[in-house]
């Protein structure tokens, strides 16, 4: 009698317990599907490069921590180094900057940067408002931008005016890049900058990168007095400039607190009409009420060298870049009255170990340059294993 | 809405919900709700097409219910008059019947078949164009499937079916709705109308199934099509080498698409309690052409056996040819007297494939896809005398394992021979791969072509370590028949139990082919 009631009572037990463990085990399973999908959807099949390492970057900076931020396409980052600024004249700087981001991405970008800093100066280098119509359509010069953005209304915004494609597919990257897997080469050495920075809640160099080549012009090089003609601009890049300059007007931004620049550039026949664009962009900015300040072609004061400081007729090299980035951060403090804000202790600590490394920086590329290679310089693993050295002597 | 699409995933789970939760009290009517789904999944797929098996369901249950009839009041006259009538006219009026029912079988499978003749045929035979005149989604599956129903009730071999609904269920039944596998009603119409409570087991079997099939499908099949496809919408552009590459790899790409998806129907009617027939049985590990076809396409297989083969073989035409050669001075040798004893069936099998060829569509190349088939089993039949003898003239053991290899390798390149009508666009290009392939082979060549197909060199390694996965488990399965995988997993600690299908979720994931990036290709078979 006693027996059959222990049995009875037994297997309800039983049965809970495999109903518990049957929970448990489901639940633990969803959870390392969605864990191990999160993870290699933000490290390792996002097709990592500079470009998300440098935006992820930006988001992984102390809110309102920023006293300028640099918005533009590949000329910013090769242009201006965030590190070297600091050291030059104290104040804190990001390149928010994507390869081929054009001026549609423009409306969002600032959104992000008004709802996660309070910069005193936002710079929009203008080389995206340059691009013809098909460039400004171009799914991937979207998702370099969305793709590292957080979700929040502003990402849904410039999914909604630019994607062409599947839209879910930017809120959830790993659909689109699951098939990464076959084609992924070196991309491993962003992946591991990723965690690193992930890990360090900040990046050391902010965003930079260059080659390690010396451009030498074979046609005429064009200097500034010669280069007087306006050229239209592409349809929608004038379009999306104009909604873009007139969405500032609306929302009563301060337009001391706006500069539209132009970064130096080679201008030979190759690319003349690019900078004949880049006049007509001066006016439109212009009309608007806002400045623009061009600082293209043989600059006498910057001193540019035509034949050492590029590393293509669009790019500077870390030469180049040196010179610029002296040149415009005591340009910005002397005529925009950028001086440095008041850092947290944790956040000045983080801020000067950007000197060391972009000193070390410097060192590598011309290492590379003296060995007559042709790199990638930038925040990933290969480089910075070698930066790491230079700092660590 | 794809077996393979998130949409598909969702409309199962609310199937299942829907189910599982229905009331008790009504638990008789459970079957209504995988009927409603049912239709749901036929409608997403093209409402402008439910006219088409409503035609079928409508005729062939009305039929059904005609002969049973005609059948029952057969049965009450004779008994009725049973004293009354002689033998003779007993005779005469079953035969009255029989061929009264006759009639209504016969116009019942040339109105279904018609149609699908019809709509597979006459662009090509009318219009003078290529292809289908409309892809209506699993016409082929359906209609098969019904004049099964019919036939079996025209042999009595089954009761026809007096709810029009429940018929309507065994006729649309989703998971086997695009590309078969092609069920027999006595064996499926009762799963399909008992109340089945949700069984954890049968649940965790059923999604392990799944998730193989989608591996199978989207992982292996899909990438092997990226290159498949490059090569057959260029086939004039390439060499002997990529061909032959592209045969072989059709190969893979083919049995994973088609055992792919089957694994997805198996897998969701397990989950509803509902066991539909295996379709594939290792067909490449087939020790001849024959065998083959027994383990490739087994429903299809079994249809054209119970309704094609066997009335063929035993007609009285096919007898009397047996007959007559039995009779002639030929039949008297011992190659006569085989002769004379398998001609019926190996005649039988020649007329099944060159219908197999003729229904995966109009084209030259179907025939003669099925035509090699039927010849080569023709073949195998009449002269099996003389392969043996020559096996005992060289001393080999039939039984032994060297000789089981190279007769399963022997039949592996009879496969791809037919495969070579299948992939190619037409006949002309068959024959010219043909060509090339014994003519063209040059290595450096092929290597260039091959790593222009679409799919770079990382990708191939998989497919290659794919393949020899899919073989490793193959061949366990091969050698515990009486067992599945899964159940051998049910016996490890949960540890690897449930890594395998947190593996097997990411392998899907991570490798499957899907996303706008991607043109994921349709079930191969859904076409026929």
């Amino acid at each position: 009698m006693k027996n059959t009631q222990k049995q009875t009572n037994k297997k309800p037990n039983t049965k809970r317990r495999t109903y518990r463990n049957r929970i448990i085990m489901i639940t633990s399973l969803v959870l390392a599907v969605l864990v191990t999908t999160w993870f290699l959807q933000e490290f390792i099949l996002c097709n990592p490069n500079h470009n998300t390492e440098r935006i992820r970057g930006f988001y992984l900076e102390d809110e309102n921590s920023m006293d300028v931020v640099f918005v533009g396409s590949s000329e910013v980052y090769c242009a201006y180094a965030a590190g070297l600024a600091y050291k030059e004249c104290g104040f804190t700087s990001y390149p928010y900057a994507t390869e081929g981001n054009t001026v549609r991405n423009f409306k969002t970008i600032f959104d992000e940067i008004r709802r996660t800093q309070n910069p005193k100066l936002i710079i929009f280098e203008i080389n995206g408002a340059i691009y013809g119509d098909k460039n400004i359509d171009k799914e991937v010069n979207l998702r370099r931008v969305t793709d590292n953005m957080p979700l929040n209304d502003n990402k849904v915004d410039l999914v909604e005016r630019g994607a062409t494609s599947d839209q879910v597919e930017y809120y959830l990257p790993f659909l689109k890049y699951h098939g990464a897997w076959d084609n992924m080469g070196s991309t491993w050495m962003w992946s591991i900058s990723l965690i690193q920075d992930k890990l360090r809640g900040y990046n050391l160099l902010k965003g930079i990168k260059n080659r390690t080549l010396s451009y030498h012009p074979t046609s005429k090089v064009y200097a500034t007095e010669e280069l007087k003609y306006r050229r239209p601009l592409f349809r929608k890049s004038d379009e999306e400039l104009r909604d873009f300059l007139q969405y500032l007007i609306d929302e009563n931004v301060d337009t001391s607190r706006i500069l539209f620049v132009r970064v130096p550039h080679i201008t030979t026949d190759e690319n003349i009409t690019r900078y004949q664009r880049g006049n007509s962009i001066a006016d439109t900015v212009r009309s608007y009420g806002f400045r623009f300040e061009s600082f293209e072609a043989d600059d006498p004061v910057i001193g540019m060298d035509v034949d050492k400081d590029f590393y293509n007729i669009e790019h500077m090299n870390v030469y180049g870049q040196q010179k610029f980035t002296k040149f415009f951060a005591h340009y910005l403090q002397d005529n925009y009255d950028i001086t440095p804000s008041e850092l947290t202790e944790k956040q000045k600590e983080e801020w000067d170990k950007t000197i060391p490394y972009y000193d070390a920086y410097v060192k590598y590329n011309e290492q590379v340059f003296s060995e007559g290679g042709n790199v990638e310089a930038a925040e990933n693993y290969l480089c910075m294993r070698q930066i790491n050295k230079l700092v660590e002597k | 809405m794809s077996y393979t699409s998130i949409k598909f995933l969702i409309f199962v789970t609310v199937t299942m919900l829907a189910y599982f939760l229905f009331p008790k009290k009504w638990a008789e009517y459970k079957w209504t709700v995988l009927l409603a789904a049912s239709y749901v999944f036929y409608i997403f797929a093209g409402i402008q097409y439910i006219g088409f098996i409503l035609f079928t369901t409508t005729s062939t249950f009305l039929a059904g219910l005609w002969m049973e009839k005609i059948s029952g009041r057969s049965k009450d006259y004779l008994k009725e008059h049973k004293g009354d009538l002689s033998r003779e006219e007993k005779k005469k009026y079953k035969e009255r019947t029989k061929r009264t029912k006759k009639l209504v079988v016969a116009l019942t499978l040339v109105l279904n078949f018609g149609i699908l003749a019809f709509l597979k045929y006459a662009k090509v035979l009318f219009m003078g164009g290529t292809g289908d005149l409309l892809v209506v989604l699993g016409i082929s599956f359906y209609t098969f499937q019904s004049m099964g129903y019919i036939i079996d009730i025209y042999r009595d071999t089954v009761p026809a079916q007096r709810n029009f609904f429940k018929f309507a269920l065994f006729v649309s039944f989703f998971p086997q709705i695009v590309q078969g596998p092609i069920g027999i009603y006595s064996q499926l119409a009762e799963q399909l109308y008992k109340p089945h409570d949700f069984d954890y087991d049968r649940f965790r079997h059923g999604f392990l199934l799944i998730l193989w099939g989608l591996f199978k499908k989207m992982a292996i099949a899909d990438h092997a099509n990226i290159a498949i496809r490059t090569v057959t919408e260029h086939y004039q552009a390439y060499g002997g080498t990529t061909l032959l590459f592209t045969v072989i790899l059709y190969a893979l790409q083919l049995y994973m698409d088609f055992s792919g998806g089957i694994d997805i129907s198996r897998g969701v009617a397990q989950i509803f309690g509902i066991d539909m027939m295996e379709n594939f049985r290792r067909p490449y590990f087939s020790k001849d052409i024959s065998e083959y076809w027994r383990r490739w396409h087994i429903s299809l297989g079994n249809w054209f056996k119970t309704y094609l083969f066997y009335p063929l073989a035993m007609s009285n035409a096919f007898l009397t040819v047996s007959k007559n050669i039995k009779k002639s001075k030929f039949g008297s040798t011992a190659a006569g007297a085989h002769i004379a004893k398998v001609l019926p069936t190996s005649f039988a099998s020649f007329v099944v494939f060159f219908m197999v060829g003729i229904w995966h569509g109009a084209n030259w190349k179907y025939v003669a896809f099925g035509v090699y088939n039927g010849a080569i089993i023709m073949l195998a039949v009449l002269m099996k005398p003389a392969f043996e003898a020559i096996l005992r003239k060289l001393h080999i053991n039939p039984d032994c394992a060297p000789y089981t290899a190279f007769r399963i390798l022997r039949t592996f390149v009879l496969v791809l021979v037919g495969y070579v009508f299948d992939v190619a666009p037409s006949f002309e290009e068959s024959m010219l791969t043909f060509r090339l392939i014994f003519t063209d082979q040059n290595l450096r060549v092929g290597y260039g072509e091959i790593s222009e197909l679409g799919l770079n060199k990382v990708a191939l390694i998989f497919l290659a370590v794919s393949a020899v996965f899919i073989f490793i488990v193959s061949a366990i399965q091969e050698r515990n028949d009486k067992t599945t995988i899964r159940a051998m997993l049910d016996k490890k600690p949960a540890i690897i139990r449930w890594g395998v299908v947190y593996i097997g979720i990411m392998a899907v994931l991570v490798l499957g082919v899907y996303g706008s990036g991607f043109n994921a290709a349709d079930f191969v078979y859904a076409q026929f």
